[in-house]
C-alpha cells in the first residue's frame, strides 16, 4: 500500500526536467516575496526596528487601555465560538437528521451569511436593535418600556459575531454528519435507543472531530475578525485587538511598532489554533470518509421532525431574513429614522448613477477581485501541480509557503505590508498594493482548490500524452488545464467572492483613487450616511447574489461547494 | 521466435522510492515482433520497470534500449523524455482523456507531431476499424462503456505506430468474460501487425494465452524466464511453480540421483521427479505436483492411496482433497461422478509428472 502511494506519487508525468525546476524556483521565489518578507518586516517592527527591544510587545499587557482590549477581544472570541456552537450544531443535526420539510431549503439559508460580507451583517443588527435601531423606536416610542437590547455593545458584537459564525459551525458540523456510516446510527436505533439518546451517546462523538475543528476555526477566525466591532463597538469605544490596531495606524503619529507587536500577537494566537485544527484532523479524515449514500430513510421522522421544521423556519426568519430585509428597508428611506420614516429610491439613483466615490469603490472592487481571483488560482495551481506532480526537492519548500498565509489575520498582513512596502511610492496606496493583500490572503485557499482538484485527476491522463509523444508544455495545455478548469471555476468564483467582500485588509491599504466598495460603505456610513451606505451594501449583496445564481445556473455547481 | 540482436535490451535496472528499491538489477531483452509477458504479483515491480521503458520513471541505474538506440543510461544522466522515445503504453486505468471524443483521443498523439490533418483522419479511421469502433469517431469519451474504453486506449497506441506497444494490465478492469474476448483480439491483433510488445499483468492464465515469452517478476528480481509451457512444468522455485497455475508442493529428500527420473521421498511415498539439475543423494528438495496431473482410481500397486477429504465442483472440473499420510493433495480430474467423503482412492500420477528442485528458498511459498 505504502509503495502504490510512492508509486502514485512519482509515476506522474515523468520530467518536466529544466522546466519543472524553473517553475518550482519561481514559485519559490514568488512565494517569499508575498509572503516572507513582509513577515519579516512585521517581526522586525514590532521589535522596535533598528535597536532591538521588547518595548512593544510588554506594551501589550503593561498599558491599560491595550489590556482592557486585549480581554475585550478573548471575551467575544469566547463568547462568539459558543454561541455558534450552541446554535450551529443542533441545527446542522435537525437538517440531516430528521424528515424536516424544505430541508434544501433550510441548508441554504443557514449558510447565507458565509457569503455575506459581516459589514452588511453588522449594519442590518444595526438597524434592527442598534441605540436609534427599530425596537427601540417601537419600544419606546410605541409600548413606552426600555427594551435593554443594544447591540452597540460588547453583548452585542459577542452575539451578531455568534450568529455569523454559526453558519461556519453549521458547515463543518453538517461534513462531519454526512460522512458518518448511517448503520452505525441504525445499530443504535435496532438496539433500543430513542432518538435524543442516539443524537447524544452516537451521533454527538462521532461528529465530535469536525465539530472542535469547525470550533477552533471559528475561534481563531473571531480573535483576529475586524468588521463587526468595527461597526457595533468603535464609535462607542469598545474596541478588540484588531480595531485597536485600526486606530493606532489611522491617528496621527502612528504607532506602528505597537501595532506590529499585536498583529504578530493575532498571529501566534491564530498559528496555535491552525496547528490544533491540523493535529484533530490529522489521523481521522472525518472530510474524506465516504459513508454510503444516505437515504430518506436514515433520518427521524415524527414530532421531532415537526419541532425541527418550527426551529429551522424561525431561525431563517429571524437572523437571515428579517436582517437583510431590515436593511433593504434602510437603503430605501430618505433619512435614517424608524419614527415617521419616507421612502425614496433616491439613494440607488446616488449610489449608482451620481455619487463618485461609489461608482469608484463598485468599480476598483470589480477590477481587483477579477484581477485577483485570475491571478490567485493562476499561482494555486502552478503550486498545486508542482506540489502534487512534481518531483524536484523544493516542492516542500512551496507546499509549506503557499499554505502559511492560513495563520495571517489580514489585519496583520495589512500591517506587515504597510510596513514592507511604505517607501515604494508605486506601490503604496495603490491598487498594486491592494491586489498583492488579496492574493496573499488568498493563496491557501486558491492551492487547496487546485490541490484537491489535481488529486481527482488521473495522473496517467498525463502519462498517456506523454507516451502519445506531447512534450510535458503541450500535455499541460491540451490535457491539464482543460481538466483543471471546472473545478479551478468554482475556486474562482469564490475567491471573487471573497475578494468583493473584503474590508480587514484594504481599509488599511487603500489610498485616494482605490477606495473598495467596503471601505466606501464603511466610510460612507462613519460620516452619517447610513441610508446610502445601505443602498451600497445592497448592491453589494446583489452583486454577489447575480454571480453565484449565474454560476450554479450555468453549470449546475451546489451552493454548498462554494463555501 | 526470431533470433538475432536484441530489439529491446533492458540491462542492470534498479528504481528506489525513497529507501525501498522496488526493481533490482533487472535485465532481459525482447526481439522483434516479439510479445514478452512480466508476470509477478502486484507490487513486485513490473508496472515500475514498464514505465522505466516508456520514459516515465527515471531508473537509479540501469540501461534502456530500443533498435541500438541508448532511451535511457544512468546514472550516466541519459534520459529521453517519454515523447521521444517512438513507443506508446496502454495504461491499467486506460486513462481516456474525458474531455475529448474517441476521435480526439486516438488523433491526440498524430496531432502532437503535427501531422497533415486528412492523413490523421485516414489513420484514426483505420486503426478505429481493426479495434472494430468504426463510426464511433465523434462519440464523446465519456460515453464509453469498458470494453470500448479499452479499444480507444488500444488504437489510441497503435496508430502511433510505436516500436514497442507497452501494454499495463489493460484487461484487468475488464469483466471475466469480455477479458476471454479481447485476449484474444489482442493476440491476433499483435501477430496481424506484428508489434513487438511488452505486456504486464498478475493474471497467469492471460500471460500464459498471449505470450511469447514470460518473465516471472518477484519482488523486484527476475525469478525465472522462458517459454509459457516450459515455465509451467518446469518452475525454477517453488514460488513460481504456486504462482503459475496451482500446484501441490511437497518437501522430500532424494534418494536415487539421476539427470532425468530422480527417486524422491516425500511426505506422501516415493515419487519419480524430473529434476531441476542433478541432486546428490540426501538434498532436501521440494516436489511440484500438478493437481490436473493426478488421475483417481480404485487403488493398487504402484498408487498412492489416500482418503477422499474434501470435493468441490468446479464447473467442468471437480477438486478433491485427498488425505495420504498427514498431507492433503489436491486433484482436479474431469468428470461428473462425485466420490464419496471418506472414499479410500489411489492417486497416479499422469505424464509429464512431479518436478523436483531445491528447496533453498522454501521458506518463500506463497
Amino acid at each position: 500500500m505504502i509503495r502504490r502511494q510512492a508509486e502514485a506519487g512519482t509515476k506522474a508525468t515523468g520530467r518536466g526536467g529544466g522546466v519543472e525546476v524553473t517553475i518550482t524556483s519561481t514559485a519559490v521565489v514568488v512565494l517569499s516575496l508575498l509572503i516572507l518578507l513582509p513577515l519579516g518586516v512585521l517581526l522586525a517592527a514590532s521589535l522596535g526596528g533598528k535597536s532591538l527591544t521588547l518595548h512593544y510587545f510588554s506594551q501589550i499587557f503593561l498599558r491599560h487601555q491595550i489590556r482592557s482590549v486585549t480581554l475585550n477581544t478573548i471575551l467575544v472570541a469566547l463568547g462568539s465560538t459558543s454561541l455558534a456552537i450552541f446554535i450551529g450544531v443542533p441545527l446542522a443535526w435537525l437538517v440531516h437528521r430528521t424528515r424536516v420539510l424544505f430541508s434544501s431549503l433550510w441548508d441554504s439559508l443557514i449558510i447565507l451569511p458565509f457569503f455575506v460580507s459581516p459589514v452588511i451583517i453588522a449594519l442590518s443588527w444595526l438597524a434592527i436593535a442598534g441605540k436609534r435601531g427599530l425596537l427601540y423606536v417601537v419600544a419606546t416610542r410605541g409600548v413606552g418600556v426600555q427594551t435593554g437590547v443594544n447591540v452597540e455593545s460588547l453583548a452585542g458584537i459577542i452575539g451578531v459575531m455568534g450568529l455569523y459564525y454559526t453558519a461556519y459551525m453549521y458547515l463543518y458540523t453538517s461534513i462531519g454528519l454526512r460522512n458518518m456510516d448511517p448503520a452505525l446510527e441504525e445499530a443504535s436505533y435496532t438496539s433500543g435507543a430513542s432518538t435524543l439518546r442516539t443524537a447524544w451517546r452516537v451521533t454527538l462523538p462521532l461528529a465530535t472531530p469536525a465539530i472542535l475543528a469547525g470550533a477552533l476555526l471559528v475561534f481563531t477566525s473571531s480573535v483576529s475578525h475586524f468588521s463587526i466591532p468595527l461597526i457595533l463597538g468603535r464609535p462607542n469605544g469598545i474596541n478588540v485587538l484588531t480595531t485597536r490596531i485600526y486606530e493606532m495606524l489611522i491617528h496621527y503619529p502612528p504607532e506602528f511598532n505597537l501595532a506590529a507587536a499585536i498583529s504578530m500577537v493575532l498571529l501566534l494566537i491564530t498559528a496555535t489554533g491552525v496547528a490544533a485544527q491540523r493535529l484533530i484532523t490529522r489521523n481521522r479524515s472525518f472530510i474524506t470518509i465516504g459513508g454510503k449514500a444516505r437515504g430518506e430513510e436514515t433520518r427521524r421522522a415524527g414530532w421531532v421532525s415537526k419541532v425541527a421544521f418550527l426551529i429551522c423556519a424561525l431561525y431563517s426568519l429571524v437572523f437571515v431574513i428579517v436582517p437583510f430585509v431590515m436593511l433593504t428597508v434602510v437603503s430605501l428611506m430618505r433619512y435614517y429614522t424608524f419614527d415617521g420614516p419616507t421612502f425614496s429610491l433616491d439613494n440607488y439613483a446616488q449610489a449608482l448613477l451620481r455619487h463618485p466615490i461609489t461608482l469608484r469603490g463598485i468599480r476598483n472592487s470589480v477590477l481587483l477581485a477579477t484581477l485577483g481571483a485570475s491571478a490567485t488560482v493562476l499561482l494555486g495551481s502552478i503550486v498545486a501541480y508542482v506540489v502534487v506532480r512534481g518531483r524536484s526537492r523544493g516542492k516542500v519548500v512551496v507546499d509549506f509557503l503557499s499554505a502559511a498565509p492560513v495563520v495571517i489575520p489580514a489585519t496583520a498582513l495589512a500591517v506587515a505590508l504597510l510596513a514592507t512596502w511604505i517607501r515604494v511610492p508605486f506601490l503604496y496606496g495603490s491598487l498594486g498594493i491592494l491586489l498583492i493583500a488579496y492574493c496573499t490572503l488568498y493563496i491557501p485557499y486558491g492551492t487547496r482548490a487546485a490541490n484537491a482538484n489535481l488529486m481527482q485527476i488521473d495522473a496517467d491522463l498525463e502519462a498517456a500524452s506523454r507516451t502519445s509523444g506531447a512534450s510535458w508544455a503541450y500535455t499541460f495545455r491540451r490535457i491539464v488545464v482543460p481538466l483543471m478548469r471546472p473545478g479551478m471555476s468554482v475556486a474562482w468564483i469564490v475567491l471573487f467572492v471573497g475578494m468583493i467582500k473584503e474590508i480587514s485588509a484594504s481599509i488599511l491599504l487603500y489610498g485616494f483613487g482605490t477606495e473598495t466598495m467596503s471601505v466606501v460603505l464603511y466610510e460612507l456610513w462613519y460620516e452619517g450616511s447610513f441610508t446610502l451606505a445601505a443602498s451600497l451594501a445592497i448592491i453589494q449583496g446583489a452583486l454577489i447574489a447575480a454571480v453565484l445564481a449565474t454560476f450554479v445556473f450555468a453549470t449546475g455547481t451546489r451552493l454548498r461547494s462554494l463555501t | 521466435m526470431n533470433v538475432g540482436s536484441p530489439f529491446l535490451r533492458v540491462s542492470g535496472l534498479r528504481v528506489r522510492y525513497g529507501t525501498a528499491e522496488v526493481v533490482r538489477d533487472v535485465s532481459f531483452s525482447v526481439s522483434r515482433g516479439e510479445m514478452v509477458t512480466l508476470l509477478g504479483p502486484s507490487g513486485c515491480g513490473k508496472t515500475t520497470i514498464l514505465r522505466c521503458i516508456a520514459g516515465l520513471v527515471d531508473p537509479v541505474a540501469g540501461l534502456v534500449e530500443v533498435e541500438g538506440e541508448t532511451l535511457t543510461h544512468q546514472p550516466r544522466g541519459i534520459s529521453v523524455p517519454p515523447e521521444r522515445r517512438g513507443l506508446a503504453m496502454v495504461f491499467q486505468s486506460y486513462a481516456i482523456w474525458p474531455h475529448m471524443s474517441v476521435k480526439e483521443n486516438v488523433a491526440y498523439g498524430l496531432r502532437a507531431r503535427k501531422i497533415a490533418r486528412d492523413v490523421i483522419d485516414a489513420r484514426v479511421k483505420d486503426v478505429l476499424g481493426l479495434v472494430g469502433l468504426g463510426g464511433m469517431e465523434s462519440r464523446p469519451a465519456t460515453q464509453l462503456s469498458g470494453g470500448q474504453q479499452q479499444r480507444v486506449a488500444l488504437a489510441r497506441a497503435i496508430v502511433l505506430e510505436p516500436r514497442i506497444l507497452l501494454l499495463d494490465e489493460p484487461l484487468s478492469n475488464l469483466d471475466a468474460k469480455l477479458r476471454e474476448v479481447m485476449r484474444v483480439e489482442l493476440r491476433g491483433l499483435q501477430k496481424r501487425l506484428g508489434i513487438t510488445s511488452v505486456y504486464v499483468t498478475h493474471d497467469q492464465a492471460e500471460a500464459m494465452a498471449l505470450s511469447d515469452r514470460l518473465i516471472v517478476i518477484r519482488e523486484g528480481v527476475i525469478e525465472q524466464e522462458g517459454i509459457p509451457l516450459d515455465i509451467y512444468y518446469n518452475p525454477a522455485t517453488p514460488f513460481v511453480a504456486n504462482f503459475v497455475g496451482r500446484s501441490n508442493l511437497i518437501s522430500g529428500r532424494v534418494l536415487v540421483p539421476a539427470e532425468e527420473h530422480t527417486v524422491v521421498e516425500t511426505e506422501i511415498g516415493k515419487l519419480l521427479c524430473r529434476p531441476s539439475h542433478r541432486f546428490e543423494a540426501g538434498t532436501d528438495v521440494i516436489v511440484c505436483v500438478r493437481p490436473e496431473s493426478l488421475r483417481i482410481g480404485l487403488p493398487s500397486n504402484g498408487s498412492i492411496k489416500g482418503r477422499v477429504a474434501y470435493k468441490s465442483h468446479q464447473g467442468e472440473m471437480i477438486e478433491y482433497h485427498v488425505e495420504v499420510g498427514g498431507y492433503t493433495v489436491k486433484a482436479r480430474v474431469f468428470g461428473t461422478e462425485l466420490l464419496p467423503d471418506g472414499e479410500i482412492v489411489g492417486l497416479t500420477i499422469a505424464e509429464p509428472g512431479p518436478f523436483a528442485m531445491p528447496s533453498n528458498r522454501a521458506d518463500e511459498e506463497v
